[in-house]
């Protein structure tokens, strides 16, 4: 039996080559909005820490 | 002599792509499931007594419910032979093949990581632990031991999804306080009669596939028995937060007036035993909790501005 012949794996079809480019998208916006939310979380608490140390 | 291996004895999955699209991911998660448990975590952090900053509380509650949909993931992951088998999940990522079981479980542990680590870097410790031990409850304890051991399966893992207000309590106030407790104590009641209802009107699919859910293993009356039982403890429990001064009229009359019907379900369903009931009962009870949730703030506030 050949590698292509196992029965669970399936040749990359167009359609499925279109679907795995689309989760990559998908998943790159998910990290750039992570790294967002990082940095926004980041900016509140500096913020709260100079406040706290002002007072 | 050994009996010969047959195709009888292993569940025939499709054959795996893993095409799933961002939908298929996020129907892995139980997004019906991930709306209850962000709406009772925001309850939860808008009852709590000390203030957070409203990006801090969205990443909370983003991570909470990512951490609910891993758990989810897994559980899928790890029920993908008995959910191809049934009417209500056969329909599923893994059941239909669109994601493998790798895959959902790959997805599954790296979510579950994330959220948790997530939640402990931008928010506290202690919200942090509290959602790993939630993820661990639900993925390992409720999904892989108990669900197919006994019947008590679904009020000892119901702990599992009522621990979502505590741990939005958590993430706001650092601390644990008798009041979260009993908004957990009010979603543990409320999770047996819900899920018995369910099990009454799918009680052949969970005999065909094994699972001891109530009605299969001690029959219907006896589970009719068992919901009227819960719906009385959890009408008591549901103005607990009143009685104890946490909430105030409005809370009180509301949550009897839900409750009320809550039980006159159950009544229905004990009198008639038709599965008929048993679905109104089922989605009532979806409502009710939605309803007694929202009467929380909305109590407070009108306390508030009175």
């Amino acid at each position: 039996m050949t590698k292509s012949e196992l029965p669970d794996e399936q040749a990359w079809t167009p359609e499925l080559l279109r679907q795995r480019r689309r989760r990559a998208a998908v998943m790159a916006v998910a990290i750039a909005a992570l790294v967002g939310l990082f940095f926004m979380v980041t900016v509140v608490r500096l913020a709260e820490n100079i406040t706290q140390g002002a007072q | 002599m050994a009996r010969a291996f047959s195709s009888d004895d292993v569940t025939v999955l499709p054959v795996h792509t893993d095409a799933g699209s961002a939908r298929d991911y996020i129907a892995l998660m139980k997004p019906r499931v991930m709306s209850l448990v962000i709406f009772t975590a925001g309850i939860g952090m808008m009852m709590a007594p000390s203030s957070i900053h409203p990006v801090t509380a969205f990443a909370a509650l983003l991570m909470i419910a990512l951490g609910a949909g891993a758990s989810a993931a897994l559980n899928m992951w790890y029920d993908a032979d008995i959910d191809s088998k049934m009417s209500r999940t056969a329909l599923r990522p893994i059941p239909s093949g669109v994601i493998s079981r790798q895959g959902a479980l790959a997805f599954g542990l790296w979510m579950s990581g994330l959220s948790v680590l997530c939640l402990a870097v931008m928010v506290n410790y202690l919200s942090a632990a509290l959602l790993a031990f939630t993820v661990l409850f639900y993925a390992v304890f409720y999904t892989m031991w108990l669900k197919r051991r006994t019947p008590q399966n679904i009020v000892i893992g119901g702990a599992a999804g009522a621990l979502p207000p505590v741990i939005g309590w958590a993430a706001v106030a650092n601390a644990v306080s008798l009041e979260p407790l009993l908004y957990f104590l009010i979603i543990f009641m409320w999770t047996p009669p819900h899920f018995w209802a369910l099990a009454l009107i799918k009680k052949d699919e969970y005999a065909a596939v094994g699972v001891p859910m109530l009605p299969v293993t001690h029959g219907v009356r006896s589970t009719c028995w068992h919901i009227i039982a819960y719906s009385t403890v959890l009408v008591a429990c549901s103005v607990l937060p009143a009685l104890l001064g946490y909430s105030g009229p409005l809370y009180l009359w509301g949550a009897s007036a839900l409750g009320a019907v809550f039980w006159g379900l159950s009544l229905w369903v004990v009198g008639s035993r038709q599965t008929r009931a048993a679905g109104w009962l089922f989605a009532y009870s979806i409502f009710y909790l939605f309803a007694l949730f929202a009467l929380l703030p909305l109590d407070r506030w009108m306390v508030a501005v009175s």
